[in-house]
């Protein structure tokens, strides 16, 4: 990214925010912090808001005075919102975001695949969700500053120079003419794809540095269009290009195309190079509305990633750990994945109840996560953008089969964005009861959304899995809710919060049960779960599943906490006659 | 045909992504001047592997530049 212009944002008004220093003793930030978050961005501030709910204070460095510039990432997940949720910044995204499911690509004029993405009436959020980067930022700034308590947020402020070791990192940062230094115990570098931290530190990235271009376009005009995404290859109008195009809120529509070799990524986001293109697409979709150029920027596509996300007291998130390429939305949604991960084991390991070798299964799942999606990212790119002669003759052969020949469209398909299971991990236990159970809840897997009737009122399971590890305990006769919470309650000798949700198909006779009583009217959790009476699932404070049990006391639960915690089961004395 | 109704249902998305890629990766590597020779030669494997007269001439029929 980098090179752009800036019109004027449609109903968006930027707020300056004041330089933040803090009080300083001879040139030094007097507390020494557990957390700084390097990068005010969409992970940065995400991370401090995912920590605050953890209760663990935080302090991010930004170093400009605002939110970004132009609308960059801007087709958020239904894993992204669920994030947002628990982060407590849902409600802008929701009235300001535009929901979608659907989308239709050409070859030349001629429809050539329609694509609906899996979703039921009673899911929560629709599959994809466009709402400008710009708008992201401000919402979770929103957020944060409501957490004034828990999150110091310092605009422009700038990381000079930083020394790591053993115990912590020292930082120097100056905020205009005014420098200090900071010392914190962990640093959490979500400076984006050219980590000044990365490169200060001298680590490389591995993988592909492919070489696609692609010019991003945001133009404002007013069409009746619904939002859906819409894919051109070789159209009459760019013949040879491939467009895409998105709606955004506020009459803000997105095009995006490849830069072919020859051309220079700088002299082709000049307006007058950008508005022939984009002239001359309106007018092949027959559009003679006004119109305008609100901004332009190229990005470079590349699948390259840290071969580990932490290093001694330096931890890299988001676009600074692991870069994706451009088709399938995966960058800022893997990003938002990161934070969620990364907040309750860091939080954890600040807090004492967890060793610090935790840490390294955010980075173990994470990166296997990036490998899958860059697989993923790569079969789009290839299609999207041909990066040898057979890829691109064979993509020719395939648009102009496909809108006789439907098996072929399924070739055509962008793949976007899907949550990934964290098969690979230290976190995962198998509890002897393992083997029994049927379908896909498996450890490592993310637990998917249902509706749940809570206390009389419609709600959703994942509302109930956050923040802290959950038991889902189903009772069965002589189990009653009591005695589910007497077993949780004995589980909590390890000192991390575990709560509890029961599910049940009815609530007998009272309509207000307690808050954890979930009503499954229909089943369909007892079904996904294979759950019979008295199982027991733990779920992770992220939503994944760690272990499931037919039974389980709460000794069991507490030896799993232990072992995924990495602390000795003796020293909080589980052995020594907690009951179960 | 049972044989065929067996092989078609384990024809998965995953697998026709795979065979794609193998292939745009062979044509590349034929090179511009024996890409043709490479896809005739292609075609008349696959063909043999058919061993239906009447699919054949259809898949040649439809293959037909300018028809799509």
């Amino acid at each position: 990214m980098g090179l752009e212009m800036t019109g004027e944002i449609p109903n968006f008004t930027y707020r300056l925010h004041e330089a933040a220093v803090p009080p300083l003793t001879a040139g030094r930030d007097g507390t020494r912090h557990s957390v700084v978050i390097a990068g005010g961005g969409p992970v940065g501030l995400g991370l401090a808001l995912a920590l605050a709910r953890q209760g663990v204070a935080s302090v991010v460095i930004e170093a400009d005075d605002t939110v970004c510039k132009g609308s960059r990432a801007i087709c958020l997940s239904r894993r992204s919102l669920e994030i947002l949720d628990h982060l407590g910044a849902l409600d802008g995204f929701l009235s300001k975001g535009l929901g979608w499911t659907t989308g239709r690509s050409f070859y030349r004029e001629t429809e050539v695949l329609r694509f609906d993405m899996p979703h039921a009436a009673s899911d929560r959020f629709l599959p994809m969700t466009n709402i400008p980067q710009y708008w992201i930022e401000e919402f979770l700034v929103e957020a944060a500053e409501k957490h004034a308590d828990l999150i110091d947020l310092r605009w422009q402020t700038k990381l000079e120079r930083m020394e790591a070791d053993a115990h912590g990192v020292r930082l120097d940062l100056s905020t205009g003419a005014t420098r200090y230094t900071a010392e914190t115990d962990w640093l959490v570098a979500c400076d984006g794809a050219r980590s000044k931290i990365r490169q200060d530190l001298g680590l490389r990235m591995n993988g592909t540095a492919y070489e696609g271009r692609y010019v991003i376009v945001d133009v404002e005009v007013d069409l009746p269009w619904p939002t859906e995404r819409l894919a051109w290859f070789d159209p009459p109008s760019n013949p040879g290009r491939t467009m895409l195009m998105h709606r955004q809120p506020d009459n803000v529509w997105r095009l995006d195309y490849q830069l072919h070799d020859d051309e220079d990524a700088e002299e082709m986001t000049r307006p007058e190079r950008v508005l022939p293109v984009v002239e001359a697409h309106f007018r092949m979709l027959k559009i003679d509305k006004p119109w305008r150029l609100v901004w332009a920027s190229t990005y470079r596509a590349s699948a390259l990633s840290l071969d580990d996300y932490v290093h001694g007291r330096v931890i890299f998130a988001g676009d600074a750990a692991h870069l994706v390429p451009i088709f399938g939305v995966r960058g800022l949604n893997s990003g938002f994945e990161d934070v969620f991960n990364l907040a309750w084991k860091l939080a954890a390991v600040v807090e004492g109840r967890a060793a610090p070798e935790l840490l390294s299964s955010y980075s173990r799942e994470r990166h296997d996560a990036w490998a899958t999606n860059v697989s993923h990212a790569m079969k789009s790119t290839e299609f999207m953008a041909p990066p040898s002669r057979g890829f691109e003759l064979m993509r020719d052969a395939v648009l102009s089969l496909a809108a006789r020949h439907q098996s072929l469209s399924t070739l055509i398909n962008p793949r976007q964005s899907s949550v990934l299971p964290y098969d690979d991990t230290a976190l995962n236990l198998t509890s002897p009861d393992e083997h029994s159970f049927s379908g896909p809840l498996r450890p490592g897997v993310l637990v998917p959304d249902f509706p749940v009737e809570c206390g009389g009122r419609p709600q959703f399971l994942s509302q109930h899995l956050a923040d802290s590890f959950t038991a889902i305990v189903f009772p069965g006769e002589g189990l009653s809710a009591e005695h589910a919470a007497a077993a949780v309650a004995a589980a909590q000798v390890t000192g991390m919060p575990i709560a509890l949700a029961i599910v049940v198909p009815r609530t007998d006779g009272a309509a207000m049960g307690p808050s954890n009583l979930l009503v499954d009217a229909a089943g369909r959790i007892r079904k996904a779960f294979d759950a019979d009476p008295f199982a027991v699932y733990l779920v992770r404070p992220d939503g994944y599943v760690c272990c499931r049990w037919r039974r389980a006391s709460g000794n069991d639960i507490a030896a799993a906490l232990h072992e995924i915690l990495g602390v000795p089961a003796a020293a909080d004395g589980i052995g020594a006659g907690v009951p179960s | 045909m049972s044989n065929d109704t067996a092989r078609h249902s384990a024809w998965t998305e995953t697998e026709r992504d795979q065979v794609y890629t193998e292939l745009c990766r062979a044509i590349t590597a034929a090179g511009a001047a024996r890409e043709t020779l490479y896809l005739a030669r292609l075609s008349l494997l696959l063909i043999e592997e058919l061993k239906s007269r009447d699919v054949a001439i259809r898949a040649i029929a439809e293959a037909k530049v300018g028809e799509g």
